[in-house]
């Protein structure tokens, strides 16, 4: 296992070097980044200088580029063209709120999807596995934008029992929502269309080590069908579905920025948008740059995960 | 070790250890019924081994898991027969009681190891596994049990191997292995369901003379169910030959082999291929193929098959009886036939 | 080298398996076929190979049956299909009926596939789930860009012992043995000189064994047919070969006339695997001794030096200080031990009856 780790790690830092290096390269070889376009807000001549100096521009190609590196990693990305404010402040700013959100909508897609596609697969047949399958498909067919229009149209400022479940949107000016009642209905949103992948999955992962022959030689040694199920099956069943897992988390960054944009919800992603809709390129760039570096450490994470599970894995 | 009395449930020890009366068990499915075990009873005592033989569709490895309730049912049924542990239906017993059996008093190894054992847990710990599902100790001590065991069946460094995955054992060691898991409650009865099938010829070997030499040492029952007569040749005491869901002889092993009174068992033992003699001009098949269990022929389900098949054979299915002997059962009309047959083939 | 050569009067004592002179269907010359092993952390780079086939070579004559048999791993399916070169061979010449197949290029060797053909062990992973019998007939037809004619293709069941309304089904529809008669029409269908039967009954049931191998038989006399037979099954190996190679990991161990092999084995793993091989007959299984192997084959890649076998070899046990060493140092030749045509690589090779004893 260690071994495994030490490889997928070096794997993913060597990949991390290679897009820092061809951002970098994009950036700063094909003009100056700090000079802005007619269209862009004017950064003072002073701003640019200063920048200029803090990534040393006038450098040779290796010592800008470790300079870069080290600026990346103490949160170093220029200053935006719109308030002037240091970008890696303005991404630290909102960069917890999309990680609660993921974190949340992950949770939720795994726990209802795990269950559902267990609960289908071990009543094949059932009205209970039709009314299953039936909803995840319907799931599937519906793309994330819509579902967040709507849940925002029908469901923000929803009064149950006289208490209000979701926030109303767009806030009250004034109003403080607590973040927990505000990341719920976006957190839903995101991980409704990802319940249906995990359940399906699930469900035919589920199918296939239900009829396997160790299930049979458990169920010889004696042990509960509780425990043949839950211990030896789904230990089993549950591999496919983290090693989905990291596809999801592509579709997952997709997804939060429509998701963030449309609930008005204050992370990264809609930094995202707002910044490419006020051509503040500075911190599209940065936001991007760090995005792929996430993909990656999250990819090697789930790669950790499933060889941790399955010890099959492990031998490379 | 395990004892039977906090099992709480009473065995008669002067009834025979294990114990198939009259068992069918037939599986509804949209073709049709599927009687994959139509009638069959036999019994075992303990240090004797039992063979079971048949070839595919013959449904010697349904009535072999029915004994410990492996069967899922619905979509089994079970029209008729019981199974007897010292004289204690276990089809009546409730579910609770009957799992304390699985694995204690009667337990089984499979065909494929690889795909018997879980691939995402050690090897150890499945065998501890076992030994805390039925014995009352820590983990500590039935790991330490796991380990006695896998030295007891012959796998080297077996402290190493405890805490290894099944993927990283050979095909002979992981037959072992459940072997191992297999004896850990010192069952009575081991039923064992082609469990050299799948290995190379050498291990084969290796692997039938440990179950040899377990039964010595333990006096374990051996349920040997297979389709390889030269194995069964040389390890069984008793065979019964399984055709259709039926048993259609019964005997010792030299009354088999030598004496052979059905034309199924008459016509199998013509057709193998000898590696001690000279080389025939031609084997002898059976011509045709077994029938599908959904469809099995009417009267005796060989007839199709069968060089000695008249209209007696088709109208009714013909009852074991016994053809010479004691013990020594055909459920074969023309069984004289078969015999005199048998004798011009030994002379040539 | 080659077989072939054999002075004609040897072994006159027991019945051989004639050696005609003239040039073998199929002639293998120091067959090798290496993996490499490839590991790293970022960049692989191959540490090791996996010496699955290291220098065989044997001959097989027109009409004749070669058997290569041996465990799992010990390269005989490896070296069938790099004869066929399904897999390419690392190095070593492969003549069939006189012509280097290993030096043919793409074009030529399509065309020498028509006569060499193969059949498979599993006659249900074999076939084309989507194809019609039929299809995958007439598939064979077209590739060699030969004309059907109305009656090819249910003659060519016919000769396979399957009716003609049979083809057009599907594989599914099928049982195995029927199956396997499919694959074997499939195989014939172009009237090949050589075919390899790659443990062609072993997934079949003990009835239908008979079947096949009769009519495989059958069709070898008919159409006069060189088979080269890979089987760990030695019963049929018996009944149906002239000659028979034993491998162990990766070489040939002994080779001889069939009668002679098995009645007169000399390289001690040939007589450990035909002593674990059970005969059904009580009364001769209770007199016989096994000869049990300890341990397990060693890892292919890594090999034991000198002899392979001397790990697990019983012989080895009872031999003296310095005669173990030799066995450590030299790897042994495959070196004639009795007359006609019978070698074995040991260096104590002696005789042990083990099929009655």
């Amino acid at each position: 296992m260690l071994r495994f780790t030490a490889q997928r790690l070096t794997h993913a830092v060597m990949v991390i070097l290679v897009v820092t290096l061809v951002t970098h390269i994009g950036l700063f070889y094909f003009g100056d980044p700090f000079k802005t376009t007619p269209d862009e807000k004017m950064l003072p001549p002073e701003t640019q200088q200063m920048l200029r100096e803090r990534f040393g521009t006038d450098k040779p190609f290796l010592a800008r580029y470790l300079i870069y590196l080290k600026n990346l990693f103490t949160g170093e990305f220029g200053v935006d063209f719109e308030q002037r404010r240091p970008v890696g402040e303005l991404i630290a700013h909102v960069a917890p709120h999309t990680a609660g959100l993921a974190v949340l909508a992950i949770l939720i897609s795994l726990t209802v999807g795990v269950l559902a596609g267990a609960l289908a697969a071990v009543r094949p047949g059932t009205a209970l596995d039709a009314v299953i399958t039936t909803t995840t498909i319907t799931l599937l067919c519906l793309p994330v934008f819509v579902v967040a229009l709507v849940f925002r149209q029908e469901l923000s400022g929803l009064r149950l029992f006289g208490v209000e479940l979701f926030p109303a949107l767009p806030h009250a000016f004034g109003v403080d929502v607590p973040w927990l009642r505000e990341v719920l209905l976006p957190a839903i949103t995101l991980a409704l269309v990802d319940i249906a992948f995990v359940a399906r999955m699930m469900r035919a992962s589920m199918l296939d080590v239900l009829a396997a022959d160790y299930l049979r030689t458990a169920r010889a040694k004696g042990l509960s069908e509780r425990r043949v199920v839950l211990r030896h099956g789904m230990r089993n069943a549950i591999i496919p579905v983290v090693n989905h897992a990291g596809l999801a988390i592509g579709a997952l960054m997709g997804g939060a920025v429509i998701v963030e944009t449309i609930f008005q919800y204050d992370g990264v992603g809609f930094l995202f948008i707002k910044s490419l809709h006020d051509a503040n390129r500075p911190v599209v760039i940065a936001i991007a740059l760090l995005g792929a570096i996430a993909f990656v450490l999250l990819i090697a994470l789930v790669d950790l995960i499933s060889a941790y599970l399955d010890p099959r894995i492990r031998v490379t | 070790m395990a004892s039977v009395d906090d099992l709480d449930i009473d065995l008669d020890s002067s009834a025979p250890l294990l114990e198939v009366r009259d068992l069918r068990v037939h599986f509804v499915t949209d073709r049709g019924v599927v009687k994959a075990v139509d009638g069959v009873s036999w019994m075992v005592n303990e240090g004797e081994t039992l063979a079971i033989v048949g070839e595919s569709g013959s449904g010697k490895s349904v009535s072999a898991m029915t004994i410990l309730g492996l069967i899922q049912s619905p979509p089994a049924t079970f029209p008729s027969g019981d199974i007897f542990l010292r004289g204690k239906s276990l089809m009546k017993m409730p579910e609770k009681q009957q799992r304390k059996l699985r694995g204690r008093e009667i337990a089984m190894i499979f065909q494929d190891p690889l795909t018997a054992l879980n691939p995402v847990f050690r090897v150890g710990d499945q065998i501890a596994e076992m030994v805390r599902n039925h014995q009352k100790v820590s983990k500590v001590v039935a790991r330490r049990r796991a380990l006695d065991l896998l030295g007891e069946v012959g796998i080297p460094n077996p402290a190493v191997r405890l805490n290894q995955y099944p993927h990283e054992f050979s095909g002979g060691m992981r037959q072992r292995a459940m072997i191992a898991m297999a004896l850990a409650n010192d069952p009575q009865v081991l039923l064992a369901d082609e469990p050299t099938t799948a290995l190379d010829v050498t291990v084969q070997a290796q692997i039938m003379a440990l179950l040899v030499k377990l039964q010595e040492d333990r006096n374990t029952a051996i349920v040997l169910i297979t389709h390889d007569l030269g194995v069964v040749a040389s390890h069984a005491d008793r065979i019964n030959v399984m055709y259709a869901g039926r048993i259609v002889e019964a005997g010792t092993t030299d009354e088999i082999f030598y004496e052979p009174r059905h034309a199924y068992t008459f016509g199998l033992l013509s057709s193998l291929a000898r590696m001690d003699h000279r080389r025939q001009e031609r084997l002898t098949p059976i011509k045709g193929v077994p029938p599908s269990l959904a469809n099995v022929p009417p009267g005796c389900p060989f007839h199709p098959r069968c060089r000695f098949a008249t209209e007696a054979c088709v109208v009714a299915v013909p009852r074991l009886e016994t053809v010479s002997g004691n013990g020594h059962l055909a459920a074969c009309v023309h069984s004289d036939q078969v015999g005199m047959a048998n004798e011009e083939r030994l002379a040539q | 080298m080659s077989e072939a050569v054999d002075p004609v009067g040897n072994g006159a004592a027991q019945i051989s398996v004639s050696q005609p002179a003239g040039t073998p269907m199929i002639e293998v010359t120091d067959l090798v076929k290496h993996f490499p092993i490839r590991s790293g952390v970022f960049i692989k780079r191959t540490i090791g190979h996996v010496k699955a086939v290291d220098g065989v070579s044997f001959a097989v004559h027109k009409g004749q049956t070669v058997a290569l048999v041996g465990e799992s791993g010990c390269g005989k399916s490896t070296t069938a299909r790099a004869i066929l070169r399904l897999i390419e061979p690392t190095s070593g010449r492969v003549e069939l009926d006189g012509v280097d197949v290993t030096k043919l290029g793409k074009e030529k060797l399509r065309q020498a596939r028509r006569d060499m053909q193969i059949i498979f062990q599993d006659p249900y992973a074999s076939l084309n789930p989507r194809m019609t019998i039929r299809q995958i007939l007439s598939e064979k037809y077209q590739l060699m860009g030969v004309a059907i004619k109305k009656s090819t293709i249910s003659d060519l069941l016919d000769t396979v012992g399957l009716a003609e309304e049979y083809a057009d089904r599907y594989p599914h529809e099928f049982s195995g043995g029927q199956r396997q008669r499919i694959g074997i029409a499939r195989a014939i269908a172009l009237n090949p000189k050589f075919v390899v039967l790659d443990e062609p009954v072993s997934a079949l049931d003990v009835s239908i064994q008979a079947q096949i191998v009769n009519l495989l038989e059958d069709l070898q006399d008919e159409l006069g047919l060189t088979y080269l037979f890979i089987a760990h099954d030695l019963s049929v190996v018996r009944h149906i070969s002239d000659r028979v190679a034993v491998m162990y990991l990766g070489g040939i161990v002994e080779i001889a006339d069939r009668d002679e092999l098995f009645d007169r084995p000399h390289h001690p793993y040939t007589q450990a695997l035909i002593s674990a091989v059970p005969i059904p007959d009580p009364k001769l299984e209770r007199i016989r001794e096994t000869i049990v192997l300890r341990g397990d084959v060693p890892n292919p890649a890594n090999p034991p030096s000198g002899c392979r076998f001397r790990t697990r070899c019983w012989k080895f046990e009872q031999l003296s200080e310095g005669e173990r060493q030799r066995c450590i140092d030299e790897r042994p030749a495959l070196n004639p031990v009795s007359g006609s045509g019978h070698r074995a690589a040991c260096h104590y090779a002696a005789v042990r009856e083990v099929v009655r004893a």
